[in-house]
């Protein structure tokens, strides 16, 4: 990961981002569905709700909300865009 | 809706063409569905997966299409059953359902840029199709802009906008797929195996034909901001949770009632108005008994099933499982498995039924197999009875010991039912290969056809594919119960003579067989018919009880009971019947007990194999024996 780039789940609230890719351990059928779901390189995304126990939260993407786990938005790779 | 259509419509399609409609869920795909079959629509589930198979008819100036509603999809993944089955029937090679003659694509116009994604790979399966736009008054709502004939132009097929909720478009759909036989396959997109390619299609497709902004709905936005508040949310959850467990008790509570004392008048007057044969007793307690047993769940089921799929189709659903998911996701389950699970207090049918909602399959059996542990209402009059007579009525630090006796069973159905699904995820239903995903759908006014056409088939579906198991199923109980005959002496009072008949049936020979097994859980062989017959219903096991000692049955009130259970000594020995550790025994055997042939049924019907229903009646049954023993063991030496 460069210096600039973080996981998915470790972005911050509202702040926004750009997808840069998703992780090679993450298993294909998994990272296949995430991609049928727009987590695509340079897809927008910004995290807008997190669960009241820290845990899903919810990402506006491509116009739409998706939900994702912290065990599985961990292994997408995204690039915060400049403020 | 006549009966040979309704039944012709699960027929493979030989002779009729069919018109599959394909989209991903949440895309108003059932909206379509309704308006195009109406009441001809035949829900089942396909061989050996818990995916629905939804077909119906669509009729209009003598011409006949048998309109096929595949299962929502996101893409076509190996690892989800709902989107093999979907991909299979496209490509022709699934063995219970020929290939349809064309698609018809449900394009969500809320999330545009997915749904032509997900079109392009539809579409490479070469079928002549046609898309119809969905919530296409959103796309204005929004301020955007969508030209359906550049759309159509680019894509290569017709495209029809909806609006679902109004009708809309919905009259020249039916049209033009009673006219499917002209639609031509969609030229070829190019490369689709790439998901970065079908995107790159999909933003060039929507340029063409799209104007306008490209955020998402600001609306949801502002109410979500509330709905999902870290403080607002969770009580707003807990009101919507507390309604709907209050609806499925105190509304549906009244028409329960009704329907029991309705069946209960019924026996009573074949009663009196038949000799007392055994043709009497066959029609009273086999027949009337075991379909009044099944009807009586139908309020609970309608009146669930309407709430649900209101506040699934206004968007709560989602938000609910949203703010439920990580609890849930402790034991292997999702959000989605709350709502059922809660609906299981008070029946595990509706909550079985409600499971359907869960998307990934192995979540959804794990919902369904562990929701029998939940205290339902059933075990109710069981506990009640056990603790009234056995349960000493101090109190302990202010709190009743009854009442806390009562809470503490609840308790020990929850955690079981928790513990269940948290064992199942580490064995038999390792976690799913996909991964956990859901989308906030933008609140909307329901389409109230849909809400009740669901609320139709689910009670349909109960009273026609459950009926038809549950009812042999009492009847052969009543048979165990009742054969053979014993013959009657003049010395005997009606209630001996009833006492002792149920020791001479098979069902009493099988208790009386079951006393070494059941002997270090304190039971004797009363009991022991008590359990078999308990499997009608659980309630049934307090009938049961007062038959085998000896009571009137038609004593309504338990106090008689009561004294009986307390007092009533073994004639040859001496010895009380029931004692306390006993008594604790039975009520730990009920709280893990699959005792319930209805649930079997629907359970069965849900995933549409023995092996599943099989698994949670023996796995739960080996559970209640060993607390009953348990339970005995330890109360016994403590009393003693």
């Amino acid at each position: 990961m460069q210096p600039d780039e973080l996981s998915l789940d470790s972005l911050p609230a509202s702040q926004s981002a750009r997808v840069v890719g998703i992780s090679s351990d993450f298993p294909r059928s998994r990272r296949e569905r995430f991609e049928d779901l727009g987590l695509l390189p340079g897809a927008e995304i910004s995290r807008i709700h997190t669960a009241p126990l820290g845990d899903p939260a919810a990402y506006l993407i491509g116009g739409g909300v998706l939900c994702l786990r912290a065990e599985d938005s961990r292994h997408v790779i995204v690039k915060k865009a400049a403020a | 809706m006549s009966t040979p259509t309704v039944a012709s419509a699960q027929e493979p399609a030989s002779r009729s063409l069919t018109v599959a409609l394909v989209g991903s869920p949440n895309s108003g795909k059932t909206t379509i569905f309704n308006a195009l079959t109406g009441l001809s629509q035949k829900v089942a589930n396909y061989p050996g997966v818990t995916v629905e198979e939804k077909a119906g008819w669509l009729e209009g100036g003598g011409r006949r299409m048998r309109v096929l509603d595949l299962p929502g999809l996101y893409g076509f993944s190996e690892m989800s059953p709902d989107e093999q089955v979907a991909r299979d029937i496209l490509s022709g090679t699934y063995d219970h359902e020929p290939r349809p003659q064309a698609l018809l694509f449900v394009l969500d116009g809320s999330a545009l840029r997915r749904s032509l994604a997900l079109l392009s790979s539809v579409m490479a399966q070469g079928l002549p199709s046609a898309v119809a736009v969905t919530m296409f008054d959103e796309i204005a709502a929004r301020g955007g802009r969508l030209d359906c004939e550049k759309l159509s132009r680019s894509l290569g097929v017709p495209v029809f906008p909806i609006v679902g909720h109004r009708g809309t478009g919905l009259d020249s759909l039916a049209e033009a797929v009673l006219d499917s036989k002209t639609w031509k396959p969609a030229p070829p997109k190019g490369p689709v195996d790439a998901p970065g390619l079908r995107a790159a299609w999909a933003d060039a497709a929507l340029d063409a034909a799209y104007s306008g902004p490209k955020a998402g709905d600001a609306a949801s936005r502002r109410v979500d901001a509330v709905v999902l508040h870290p403080v607002a949310g969770p009580l707003i959850f807990l009101a919507v949770m507390g309604l709907l467990f209050q609806s499925i008790f105190t509304w549906a509570g009244p028409l329960q009632d009704l329907l029991s004392s309705a069946t209960a008048a019924l026996g009573g007057k074949v009663e009196s108005s038949m000799a007392d044969t055994l043709a009497r007793d066959l029609v009273v307690h086999g027949m009337i008994d075991g379909v009044g047993g099944v009807l009586v769940f139908l309020p609970q089921i309608m009146i669930l099933f309407f709430l649900v799929h209101f506040l699934e189709a206004v968007g709560y659903m989602a938000r609910a499982a949203f703010l439920a998911d990580r609890l849930m996701g402790w034991v292997g389950l999702q959000g989605r498995s709350f709502v059922a699970l809660l609906s299981c207090h008070a029946c595990a049918i509706p909550g079985i039924m409600a499971a359907r909602a869960i998307p990934s399959e192995t979540d959804r059996l794990k919902t369904m197999l562990v929701a029998p542990f939940v205290t339902c209402s059933a075990r109710i009059p069981v506990y009640t009875l056990l603790i009234a007579a056995f349960v000493p009525e101090t109190k302990v630090l202010g709190l009743g010991l009854q009442g806390l006796v009562l809470a503490g069973l609840y308790l020990c159905g929850a955690a079981a039912a928790f513990f269940g699904a948290w064992f199942l995820s580490r064995t038999t239903l390792k976690g799913s290969l996909l991964p956990f995903y859901m989308e906030l759908p933008p609140y909307r006014w329901p389409t109230m056809k849909n809400v009740f056409m669901a609320m139709w088939l689910r009670a349909k579906i109960f009273v026609t594919r459950a009926g038809m198991v549950i009812l042999p199923l009492s009847l052969l109980l009543w048979v165990l119960l009742s054969f053979p005959r014993l013959p009657e002496s003049p010395e005997w009072t009606p209630a001996q003579h009833q006492s002792r008949q149920l020791k001479h049936s098979a069902a009493g020979r099988l208790g009386v067989a079951l006393e070494p097994v059941f002997a270090p859980a304190g039971f004797d062989w009363r009991i022991n018919i008590g359990v078999v017959a308990s499997l009608a219903a659980r309630e049934v096991v307090v009938a049961t009880l007062a038959q085998i000692y000896g009571i009137e049955a038609a004593e309504e009130d338990t106090s008689g009971l009561l004294d009986i259970l307390r007092t009533a000594r073994d004639p040859e020995s001496g010895r009380p019947l029931m004692t306390m550790p006993t008594a604790f025994a039975l009520m730990a055997f009920f709280v893990f007990a699959l005792q319930c042939i209805s649930t079997l049924a629907i359970m069965y019907r849900e995933t549409n194999t023995w092996r599943w229903p099989a698994l949670a009646f023996a796995y739960m049954s080996v559970l209640a024996y060993a607390a009953a023993v348990l339970t005995y063991q330890i109360t016994s030496r403590l009393i003693a």
